[in-house]
């Protein structure tokens, strides 16, 4: 038996991905990695899940901002954007058409739609001659805010590049996606804040082998969010308890354990709550809509307090209508809403 | 540590040290930030190593130190496109995944210490420092794992 374990193992090896991204640190230790760069007061684990097994990322010619939304919303509902929801996405969005120029490429932010800790900005990028069938992005990039809404307190952000399709003029569309934890309370759409875009030689992607540079350059934003939302917010004391994950003290296994969720806030683009221990960090948040339809989060989070509670936010694919949220799902546990809060 | 001799502690290492990341949470998308975190600290040291051997036994300790707190840090997760991602290695005969599955299958306590001393060759007192754990305990989650792994094995 010993024998075919070893033989199995001989056959477990790294992916040529990571093995490449590897061997580069040596060379870019620092510059910022979209995909995998956190910055934060302390340190985040980035852990991506597997989860969908959707179709290539391109979308129609010339995709929009609401165009990527409909097709996101269709592949994981199989369902069509709701007039209330187109409302609120329209709500959330401001017009930009701010642009940079560097080394004959224009980088333009076209769009940004904007939610209580994540956004999404819409990027048109000309002046290279793009293959539909390529994969495009950059060497290197840095996303933040500025103020810091996180005011010192610990957070974090995550953010991405990547194409979705080109023009009729040959240009590629590329979508930013940027999350944050802001165990403040403060959102995105307070009002005051601007988003700080730095992105560095424009890239193919090629699978297997990394990054290639196309065009070295630079390129740099800075855009104030102007978008105030009208979407309703839903806020719910607590203390709910659901069923939770935790590794604890020197286990290397996970055990149950319940955990206690208070000050539970739901808004178009997410659901934030503080949470007694860790033990959700393996589970995911689902919306429940007034039809059945249910939206699960895509993206989450979750930051230690001074106070030992745990912030945690997970993050909806696409702004969704907080009057048509029925309910809550948490894990396995569902949580009727409380619209009196 | 220079260029060169991180290019060539990635070519001997990497895959080690991924096997063992892989083990420790079950599945490779994990594995692969432990990985890279624990590569990463390796390019950052400043431990001058005695020899190889300190030098495999240091980034054992270090990965498995890393699997430990990407298991309870703060956390960030998105979902990506499931072709972006493999999900279980790709192998020569259907004999060799059934091992996987049933490896992986095991109690993740057991997986680490099976891994480390069935390829990676280690000792029990070797296993028990890395891990932090007692030589006894060790030896029990081998007994118990290899006991489970052959039950599992002749099912099949």
């Amino acid at each position: 038996m010993e024998n075919r374990v070893r033989e199995m193992f001989d056959e477990v090896r790294a992916s040529d991905e990571l093995r490449m991204e590897v061997l580069q640190m040596s060379n870019q230790e620092n510059r910022n990695r979209g995909r995998r760069r956190l910055r934060a007061a302390g340190l985040v684990a980035a852990v991506l899940a597997a989860v969908l097994a959707t179709s290539a990322l391109a979308v129609a010619a010339s995709p929009t901002l609401r165009d990527w939304f409909a097709r996101q919303w269709g592949e994981r509902t199989g369902g069509e954007i709701s007039e209330g929801q187109a409302v609120v996405i329209e709500s959330l969005t401001q017009e930009v058409g701010q642009s940079a120029a560097d080394n004959g490429v224009t980088v333009t932010v076209d769009s940004i739609t904007v939610g209580s800790d994540s956004l999404w900005a819409l990027l048109e990028v000309e002046g290279w001659e793009f293959d539909r069938e390529g994969q495009y992005t950059f060497g290197a990039m840095d996303v933040g805010i500025s103020p810091d809404p996180s005011e010192g307190e610990y957070g974090g952000a995550g953010y991405s590049v990547r194409s979705i399709g080109l023009t009729e003029d040959g240009n590629c569309r590329m979508l930013l996606e940027y999350t944050s934890t802001i165990s403040t309370g403060n959102q995105l759409t307070d009002g005051g804040y601007a988003l700080e875009i730095l992105l560095e030689d424009l890239c193919r992607h090629r699978s297997g082998e990394g990054e290639e540079i196309l065009c070295p350059g630079t390129w740099t934003f800075s855009i104030p969010l102007t978008v105030e939302s009208l979407s309703a917010t839903v806020t719910m004391e607590g203390p709910v308890t659901v069923a939770g994950e935790l590794l604890e003290g020197d286990a290397d296994e996970w055990e149950y354990k319940e955990v206690t969720l208070r000050d539970l806030t739901l808004t178009a683009t997410g659901l934030s709550f503080l949470a007694d221990s860790n033990g959700v960090g393996n589970l995911w948040a689902t919306a429940i809509l007034s039809d059945g339809t249910e939206v699960r989060s895509t993206g989450s989070s979750g930051s230690l307090r001074s106070d030992d509670t745990w912030y945690c936010s997970h993050q909806w694919p696409v702004p969704i209508d907080v009057a048509d949220v029925a309910a809550l799902r948490i894990g396995d546990t569902e949580i009727p809403l409380d619209r009196g809060a | 540590m220079t260029d060169q001799e991180f290019t060539a502690c990635v070519q001997r290492y990497l895959d080690m040290v991924y096997r063992i990341a892989l083990n420790w949470f079950g599945h490779p998308a994990d594995a692969e930030d432990a990985a890279q975190n624990a590569m990463l600290r390796l390019l950052r040291t400043d431990t001058a190593f005695a020899g190889e051997d300190h030098l495999r036994h240091w980034l054992v300790r270090v990965t498995i130190n890393e699997c430990k707190r990407l298991s309870a840090a703060p956390w960030r997760r998105r979902t990506v496109p499931l072709e972006s991602c493999r999900e279980q290695p790709a192998f020569s005969s259907p004999e060799r995944r059934e091992v996987y599955q049933a490896v992986m299958a095991l109690p993740g306590k057991y997986r680490v210490p099976l891994y480390l001393y069935y390829y990676e060759r280690c000792s029990v007192r070797e296993i028990a420092q890395v891990m932090g754990l007692r030589e006894s305990t060790v030896q029990t989650r081998l007994a118990r794992g290899r006991e489970t792994l052959k039950r599992q094995l002749t099912e099949e």
